[in-house]
């Protein structure tokens, strides 16, 4: 075979040998892969094994999708557990009660993955909103306003 | 402007040729870099075949695809994380995967295809195939993607209970 002057080593053209299993998909690969999953799938494939689970993460964690889920966000504590109220854009709402820590490590990552119409706060105590404050450094938001009952409303 | 009658011979991973035309080979950044560094002018016919690292069989089907998308303007439009999604495959995409479900290997084809667009540099079949991987899984419960892409779960039993908690909102 004459390649000419091929820019690309012939060594390093054929060393990705043929993928038969997903897992031996490059990074970039899989990355296309999983960016076109649903909000929910996306959760769901990094509970599939250890690879997809940090990949999954890296892409949460660099706000790159999931964008536009919500169109609002609604925040309760109410006896130590957190409310929280996800409207999404076709209209349907979906409200889930969880303990506290798990209620603020699910907030942590729905702000970090979703554009927000409004969000609300309410019965917020004073170490929640501050970690509520921090994450707003994440949030995606065309109009950011939210509201506690204690502490009056802020925008 | 590339001629459309001008051609090119790749030389696939298990030593047969095709020739096809530089009309489709147009969608292929790496093809079109490989002819570049040929130092021959970019209208004329390289002097030697293009080496590719695509078996036969994979390459007829991408060029079954070049050839219905031979007409599609370059660049590929770059998609914006909003824009991606994956129910938008056009309807002569949809039937030309569906013909591989008859296949015992059919999703071997697709991941053979998927490697190739990647090797070859061709966005828009890369862009196609993984939509349509990311379709089959969407849906599915965590059991059925492992049994549909045939992976084993390596979390331990704490991880796996954590990863339970953390997704917990979203099975409700």
């Amino acid at each position: 075979i004459a390649t000419g002057r091929c820019h690309v080593p012939l060594d390093a053209l054929f060393s990705r040998r043929s993928v038969k299993a997903l897992l031996a998909f490059p990074d970039e690969i899989l990355l296309e892969i999983i960016e076109r999953l649903s909000f929910t799938d996306r959760l769901q494939m990094r509970a599939v094994n250890h690879r997809l689970y940090d990949l999954e993460s890296r892409t949460a964690a660099t706000a790159a999708a999931y964008r536009s889920v919500s169109t609002g966000l609604e925040w309760k504590m109410m006896d130590g557990l957190a409310s929280l109220t996800i409207e999404t854009v076709t209209g349907s709402i979906s409200i889930f009660t969880l303990p506290l820590e798990t209620g603020l490590s699910v907030l942590k990552r729905t702000m970090k993955s979703c554009t927000f119409d409004t969000m609300k706060l309410l019965h917020v105590d004073e170490k929640c909103l501050s970690k509520f404050a921090f994450y707003l450094r994440h949030v995606r938001a065309k109009k950011l306003g939210f509201y506690t009952i204690e502490q009056g409303v802020s925008d | 402007r590339i001629y459309p009658l001008m051609r090119v011979t790749l030389t696939t991973s298990d030593g047969a040729s095709v020739t096809v035309s530089r009309q489709l080979t147009k969608h292929s950044g790496f093809i079109e870099k490989a002819i570049t560094d040929m130092a021959v002018d970019d209208n004329a016919v390289p002097l030697s075949a293009v080496a590719v690292d695509v078996d036969d069989a994979t390459l007829k089907l991408v060029i079954e695809w070049l050839t219905e998308h031979r007409d599609d303007a370059l660049p590929y439009p770059e998609k914006t994380d909003e824009e991606r999604r994956a129910d938008d495959i056009p309807a002569w995409d949809q039937a030309f995967v569906q013909k591989w479900d008859t296949k015992e290997d059919q999703q071997q084809t697709l991941y053979a295809v998927i490697t190739a667009a990647d090797k070859l540099d061709i966005k828009g079949l890369l862009d196609m195939t993984c939509k349509t991987l990311a379709n089959k899984i969407n849906g599915k419960t965590v059991e059925e993607m492992r049994e549909i892409l045939q992976l084993e779960c390596d979390f331990t039993e704490e991880e796996l209970a954590e990863i339970r908690k953390e997704n917990a909102w979203c099975e409700n």
